[in-house]
């Protein structure tokens, strides 16, 4: 049956709900900070880290042992992220650590990689440009057809709008040739023609084999790169690196990341502790001599340094994070809070997150004030009611106000019928 | 005579103050009861009350017998409500608004509605909104005398109506109430209108019913005595003699008592007037009497 | 409250052509294949536009049809009627939630029907999961209208009015194709609580609350 008390219930919860994600949101908003991290950057000449830290309106380069540089010396120990700058100094030397360098060997073997939670934690629209991927031309030209791929491989014109049967079935015969089960789980690649080469789509088939789909001279290239069977791949990104050397990286179920090598799909462990494509983020900065892995989690960056040719770590550090503002203020006000949207996943839903039994101190200092008034002023008050602000702080007590029954004490009850 | 409506010990505030304690009243089956009071003792408050439309502090009303907090659709067709200042759903034309009323009452007239219409220099497609008040009061009187209930309640029937509109509107009440033995249960600020109407009064004054007896009664019996009372001496008010008041050497006093006994009662403040007369009043002045000027 | 109708329903149907008519200009413009292209890798919505028109549609219907009902509380006449008050409140919110879904369904269907023709079923999809907030917004708009119109106290409904918009806020967080994927039930949950919410507000115009 409908009753007042029952609705009036429902719009305190709903009440408190929305108090607890528009007050935090509002506290967060006054007190948020950056991480803090400085910018951080290996130097094959020194091995060591050197920091760039942003102080009183100037930049520092530091090392971790506290030896500080000038502009110009940061520019010479690490070359491999200054050589434009050292090329138009005329600084650039022949060799370094006895390899001969020139722009373009430098070039050819740097790279940038950014993993980030919402690249796994999203979803896309499931129709991709299956790019010729041996034109002969400098540049990759788009299609004038799409493909999805779910429990079939579908190519659609995109003038009429309507199925290619022919190619789809071509490729779908190819696909289940080459043992491919659908549906496919996901696909990866890049979408745009704005690369350097095109290596075609990953694709997860249902039984968690990772295959390369591709177009060579308008055939279908389907292989099973069979990291499947050495690990449960749960996620793959792609990258096109000068070099060739490897298709991308794949994240398993262990939290192991591994790139996996172009042409032979050999796949090679990086040295790092365990990766949750969830919750931690991933920068790959590479160049000739090592690759600076930066893996950066709630509380702390790791830095790992790996051997560019053998893939060992040669170094590592770790940097932790003071907490900001909000991280320290929060625990002691709200027990806990919703957020709708995180920077995590492209995801809209409440996410009930900062847990703290410490906020509970407050609360109950905000129970007994409530009580106390009540008493006071000889208002009616309800166990359940105290309970309640006890559980949830001055958002349930603001909530209670919103929606108390102003109405003197009454016996009489209003129906409808 | 059955009870058509039952009050009983209701009690309410408006925030610390009080209106009515424990009031208790009936109205019997074809009586029509007109409530009068000063403003602010609770008309609107006990006609809201008796509809569902407050929550008294504490007490009860029955219409027909059924607790008013869960009126039965059965029941609510049988009472004719009308409220103060004659709302009405205003987006509806006379047209819109007969039509869409017919549809929940089973015993609907529309003849003696479009009588009134009849009357009325509106279009049929003129929105209520744009009507005068007279014209509004009259598209609510036709509407309940099509509704054809047992029990009317009115709410200030007569407020913003001009002179015309208020004689229309009595006159036409008194004929169809006269002639089905209707119940009516009313309020208005003007007393001469009720006086043509109704059969007891229940005067209300601030937290309790002052006076509940039949107009004949009231006009019969209540009256005003003006007295001599030489060296200004003061008569106090007791249960028989309402509002006394001497200026200048006279003397005023409201009482159902005869002559003699106002005489009496007069003396025993000390007072030796050596002439009283008597005034009959009709039911304004008797209403001022009971209740006070101010 | 029939014109009002109709001239949502004109300005639902009218937006239809729009948006079909402004996709095939860009598709001349940009080629059909880089707009398929476009859309899928940045997920690009070409009827976005849509976006708040439904939670306008139902504050407009909401407020246009319980104002005049709590024009000099004559919505006394209407508790007054021989009906049940419960099936009373639940038939005229009911009129205003069936109407919008009406034209919600029926031109949003239309629209996506007439992309069909141009758009595959993947864009078409996604496109839906999309739109299915804002039409759910538009729905509890009305209803949260109806719940600040009946309310008798003038604070109260400011107060009912500041919790409305922020509970319309959690419709409208994004307006990327799959955000609310995951949510959307959650909503509909949500759109079907806020039927509720009105019956308070009449709870409390039966007993008198004060302006």
């Amino acid at each position: 049956m409908i009753t007042k008390n029952k609705i009036q219930t429902i719009l305190i919860v709903f009440a408190t709900a929305i108090l607890f994600w528009i007050l935090p949101w509002a506290v967060k908003l006054g007190t948020n900070e950056g991480s803090g991290y400085p910018f951080t950057y290996y130097s094959c000449i020194i091995n060591q880290f050197i920091q760039t830290i942003h102080e009183k309106r100037e930049f520092k380069y530091v090392d971790l042992d506290g030896n500080e540089y000038n502009r110009e010396v940061y520019d010479s120990i690490v070359p491999m992220f200054n050589y434009r700058q050292l090329m138009q100094d005329g600084r650039l030397p022949d060799t370094i650590n006895g390899i001969e360098i020139s722009p373009q060997i430098l070039r050819s073997n740097q790279f940038y990689f950014r993993f980030n939670p919402r690249n796994y934690n999203t979803r896309k629209i499931n129709l991709y440009p299956m790019f010729e991927s041996m034109s002969g031309r400098v540049k990759l030209e788009s299609p004038d057809d799409m493909f999805s791929a779910g429990n079939k491989i579908r190519f659609y014109d995109a003038e009429s709008n309507k199925l290619k049967h022919k190619k789809s079935d071509k490729f779908q015969t190819a696909m289940e040739k080459s043992g491919f089960q659908f549906p496919a789980q996901w696909i990866s690649g890049n979408p745009s023609a704005r690369k350097p080469y095109d290596e075609g789509w990953f694709m997860l088939d249902a039984n968690g084999q990772l295959y390369q789909v591709k177009m060579v001279n308008g055939k279908p290239f389907v292989k099973n790169t069979r990291a499947g069977e050495k690990l449960n791949v749960v996620w793959m990104q792609t990258i096109e690196t000068s070099n060739h050397r490897f298709y991308g990286f794949v994240f398993d179920s262990e939290q192991h990341v591994y790139f996996l090598s172009d042409v032979t799909y050999e796949l090679v462990k990086l040295p790092i502790e365990p990766f949750d494509l969830k919750k931690d983020q991933m920068l790959i900065m590479a160049n000739l001599f090592n690759w600076n892995v930066v893996v950066t989690r709630d509380q702390q960056r790791e830095y790992n340094i790996l051997d560019n040719k053998t893939m060992e770590r040669v170094d590592e550090h770790t940097e932790f994070r003071k907490l900001s503002r909000w991280e320290k203020i929060h625990p002691w006000i709200f027990p806990f809070y919703i957020e709708f949207e995180s920077f995590k996943s492209t995801f809209v839903y409440p996410r009930f997150g900062g847990w703290s039994a410490k906020a509970l101190l407050l609360n109950f200092l905000i129970a007994m004030g409530f009580l106390i008034y009540c008493k006071r002023y000889k208002k009616l008050v309800k166990a359940v009611n105290i309970l309640f602000v006890l559980a949830t702080g001055f958002c349930g007590l603001f909530a209670l106000q919103l929606f108390k029954s102003r109405i003197q004490e009454t016996k009489n009850i209003i129906h409808l019928k | 005579m059955s009870t058509v409506i039952q009050c009983e010990n209701i009690t309410h505030y408006y925030g610390k103050r009080l209106i009515y304690e424990d009031l208790n009243f009936t109205v019997a089956q074809g009586k029509i009861l007109g409530l009068l009071g000063k403003n602010g003792t609770g008309k609107t408050t006990i006609i809201n009350i008796l509809n569902g439309y407050l929550k008294p502090y504490s007490g009860a009303c029955y219409l027909f017998g059924e607790d008013m907090r869960v009126l039965t659709p059965a029941t609510k067709a049988r009472v004719g409500l009308l409220l103060e200042g004659h709302v009405q759903h205003s987006y509806f034309n006379i047209v819109q608004i007969e039509k869409f009323y017919s549809r929940f009452f089973p015993n609907w007239k529309s003849e003696p509605y479009w009588e009134l219409m009849n009357r009325m220099k509106v279009t049929k497609k003129q929105k209520l909104s744009t009507m005068s008040c007279g014209q509004r009061s009259q598209v609510a009187l036709g509407l309940i005398l099509a509704q054809n209930p047992e029990l009317l309640i009115l709410d200030d029937f007569s407020m913003g109506l001009d002179p015309g509109y208020r004689r229309l509107f009595v006159d036409y009440l008194r004929e169809y109430v006269t002639t089905t033995g209707k119940t009516v249960f009313l309020t208005s600020h003007i007393i001469q209108d009720m006086e043509k109407l109704i059969d007891e009064a229940i005067i209300l004054d601030f937290g309790k019913i002052l006076l509940h007896r039949s107009t004949k009664e009231i006009t019969g019996q209540f009256r005003r005595f003006r007295f001599n009372c030489p060296h200004n001496l003061k008569v106090e008010a007791t249960d028989d003699l309402y509002h006394p008041k001497v200026l200048n050497g006279y003397g005023e006093v409201y009482s159902f008592l005869p002559k003699q006994d106002v005489l009496a009662a007069i003396k025993k403040h000390g007072v030796l007037p050596t002439k009283i007369e008597e005034e009959h009043l009709n039911l304004e002045d008797a209403f001022i009497g009971l209740t006070g000027k101010y | 409250m029939r014109w009002l109708l109709a001239g949502l329903a004109g300005v639902f149907v009218a937006i239809v052509p729009y948006l079909v008519l402004s996709l095939h200009s860009k598709f001349r413009f940009a080629g059909k294949a880089h707009l398929w292209a476009v859309i899928a890798e940045k997920d690009v919505n070409m009827i976005s536009q849509l976006q708040y028109l439904p939670l306008v549609a139902g504050l407009m219907l909401g407020l246009f049809q319980f104002i005049p009902e709590m024009n000099k509380k004559s919505f006394k006449l209407t508790l007054h009627l021989p009906h049940p008050e419960k099936l009373t409140v639940i038939k005229m919110m009911l009129f205003g939630f069936v109407s919008l879904s009406g034209i919600f369904v029926t031109t949003g269907g239309l629209l996506l029907a007439l992309m069909r023709f141009s758009l595959p079923t993947a864009i078409i999809g996604a496109w839906l999961i999309a739109g299915l907030p804002w039409y759910l917004a538009g729905l509890t708009a009305y209803l949260l209208a109806a719940w600040v119109c009946i309310e008798p106290s003038w604070k109260q409904r400011a107060i009912n009015g500041i919790v409305s918009g922020a509970l319309l806020a959690v419709f409208l967080r994004t307006s990327g194709s799959f955000g609310y994927m995951y949510f959307t039930p959650g909503l509909v949950a949500v759109c079907l609580l806020v039927i509720l919410f009105p019956f308070y507000s009449v709870f409390r115009f039966k007993e008198g609350v004060p302006e």
